[in-house]
């Protein structure tokens, strides 16, 4: 009698040892996995930015609730003490055990954790897993970046076009903004747009007043390369950030500002061109934000500058001031 | 007999486990929800019924086979059959029509706002109550039936406001979550008539009202301000393809009109209808404001043609 007992004691032990061990291969396992993806990126390519983003949306906030666990325990003790047949009840054990298992990864926040590295010949994504269990996990992307036109930005997403369909999107971590767009750039990745989508709340008004200046200082150094031009054209130019509201007002619907470049006549005082370039637009929730980083901002500036004088050039001569 | 029986309360314990209890513990959230925080108001959306019903509540049928089959005992397994024969007849067409199945039930408080959304079931039908505080929401607008709430800092939420466009933007109006996009867009079946009316009747109050306030102002300067809801229509080949109606603000000068200004109320295009919606106190203030600046103007002007008269 001690023996089957005993023999019982251990097959129940084993049931449940089992089960707990199929938990931890199908949930637990993911961490690792992501892990070793990411390793293996790291090994065969030069890695130029990576981050972990947790995508759960902020703010809106579930509430998880143990029903399911709590049910299924009640099941199982019933099982136990009703113990129809000894097969049952190590299945039972087994399943309910393994659910245990799952249901403690399914609290914590890995399932939300995606991985994003953008490396020298494309880009990798390790998607956050969910609830997936390890073998049905989705598996990691990869997009070539010469297989990419171009991206955009849409709030805290990363959409990369070709032939104008999205082929990837991906979401990093919004204090990665600056880097990411900076990294991109480096890597020759081209912007679909001048401006990106953002959310409203997204725009960080401080580093948006620096922007302004900063674009600003810049826009004047760009400005200073086109002294002669401006001497020829017999202009002064008045150049800066203007903006439709009050500073503080900026996030209010309709509010812009943009950069705006006039020509003036030396003599006269008329303005003999005048021109824009935007900076941001805002429609309420969300806003349009100009994106360009350092060297790109620098290279559109001088497009754009170059534009108007030559379009106030076209303007002297139908005067007649420029022959 | 005594077996069968078994099977019958079998069966109708394991349906109030797993479905009657879903009802049972929605109404004790709620009522939890309620004592724990000051509820301003409170709606139920109504979301429909869902399709695979009855494939669900015969769910139990294999369960009680496999049981049967266990125990070896035909009259327990007949007993489950039977039981939930009589839960699907009796139980089942209520429970399928039950505010908690059908409905979801959104409650407004000071810190926030509170969604039991529908469910079918106790175990595996998703969540019981989702939660966003005021702290988290930027702002929110209306599109198409969905309440966008904006997130801070990024992000939104939609939520179906089903017959209650007004009601949700009244209230929260009332807790000063901010209004971000001034035209709400909703189909053409809810934009009614009288609501259109009312609407117009609502911003040409307003008008007068900021309108009355500056008639000395206006007075002094020498003009008359005249406001008025007026209408167009948009034609397309003769065929009607859109209207709008806006409020207009004559600046008139005896019998000229030195200076128009223009605010849409309703404007209708492919089968949409971007309705304003601003809280009274948002409209006040951007009529004040619009009406000062063209004062102002007006006021400008006169100093400028006064200047030389008096340089010389």
């Amino acid at each position: 009698m001690t023996d089957w007992t005993e023999l019982w004691m251990l097959m129940m032990i084993g049931a449940a040892g089992l089960g707990v061990l199929s938990g931890f291969a199908g949930w637990g396992s993911r961490k690792w996995l992501r892990m070793r993806d990411k390793q293996r990126v790291r090994r065969t390519e030069r890695v130029r930015f990576a981050s972990d983003v947790n995508i759960r949306l902020l703010g809106y906030e579930v509430r998880r609730n143990h029903f399911n666990v709590l049910v299924y325990g009640a099941a199982w003790l019933f099982l136990l003490l009703w113990h129809p047949g000894d097969l049952t009840v190590l299945v039972g054990t087994f399943l309910y055990l393994g659910y245990l298992v799952r249901h403690v990864y399914s609290i914590q926040e890995e399932r939300f954790i995606q991985t994003m590295l953008l490396t020298e010949r494309g880009l990798h994504v390790m998607p956050a897993q969910g609830m997936n269990p390890a073998w049905k996990r989705e598996k990691p992307q990869f997009l070539a970046w010469r297989d990419v036109d171009g991206y955009r930005i849409d709030g805290s997403y990363l959409l990369f076009y070709r032939d104008e369909q999205v082929l990837l999107q991906v979401e990093f971590g919004l204090h990665d903004y600056e880097q990411v767009r900076q990294v991109l750039c480096e890597l020759g990745v081209a912007r679909l747009e001048l401006t990106d989508r953002i959310w409203v709340a997204q725009l960080d008004e401080p580093v948006f007043y620096r922007m302004e200046d900063h674009v600003c200082e810049l826009g004047w150094d760009v400005l200073e390369l086109f002294r002669e031009e401006l001497e020829r054209l017999n202009v002064r130019p008045e150049f800066g950030v203007m903006r439709n509201v009050q500073g503080d007002r900026l996030l209010e619907e309709h509010s812009r500002s943009w950069l705006q470049l006039n020509l003036l006549d030396l003599e006269t005082e008329q303005r003999v061109i005048h021109s824009s370039f935007p900076l941001w637009h805002c429609y309420g929730n969300v806003g349009y934000l100009n994106g360009l980083v350092e060297q790109e901002m620098v290279d559109h500036l001088q497009r754009w500058i170059k534009g108007t004088l030559q379009e106030g050039e076209r303007e002297r001569e139908r005067e007649g001031v420029v022959s | 007999m005594n077996a069968f029986l078994t099977g019958v309360l079998f069966a109708g314990a394991l349906w109030g486990l797993l479905y009657g209890t879903n009802i049972l513990w929605r109404l004790l959230l709620e009522r939890r929800h309620r004592n724990r925080h000051e509820v301003v108001a409170e709606y139920r959306v109504w979301q429909g019924q869902t399709e695979e019903s009855w494939s669900k509540g015969l769910s139990i049928w294999p369960l009680g086979a496999v049981i049967g089959l266990i125990l070896g005992d035909g009259a327990f397994a007949w007993g489950i059959f039977a039981g939930t024969v009589l839960v699907l007849a009796g139980f089942w067409p209520f429970y399928k029509k039950s505010k908690t199945v059908c409905s979801e039930t959104v409650m407004f408080d000071r810190d926030g706002i509170a969604f039991f959304p529908p469910r079918q079931g106790f175990v595996h039908q998703g969540i019981f109550k989702a939660r966003i505080d005021w702290q988290d929401v930027y702002g929110y607008s209306a599109h198409k039936g969905s309440i966008l709430f904006a997130l801070r800092p990024l992000g939104h939420v939609e939520q179906h406001y089903g017959p209650y466009r007004r009601e949700f933007s009244d209230v929260l109006n009332r807790l000063d979550v901010q209004k971000l996009v001034a035209f709400d867009v909703v189909d053409e079946a809810e934009a009614r008539a009288e609501d259109l009316q009312l609407l117009e009747r609502d911003v040409f109050a307003v008008a007068e009202d900021v309108v009355s306030g500056y008639k000395t102002e206006a007075a002094g300067a020498g003009v008359r301000l005249e406001p008025k809801v007026l209408y167009g229509q948009e034609a397309e080949e003769g065929e009607l393809v859109g209207g709008h109606a806006y409020l207009h603000i004559g600046v008139w000068d005896g019998e000229t009109c030195l200076r128009e200004l223009e605010w849409m109320i309703w404007e209708r295009s492919d089968g949409d209808v971007e309705v304003l919606s601003l809280p009274r106190e948002r409209l006040y203030e951007i009529l004040d404001e619009r009406l000062e600046a063209v004062l102002e103007e007006r006021l400008g002007q006169l100093g400028v043609e006064a200047q030389p008269a008096v340089l010389q």
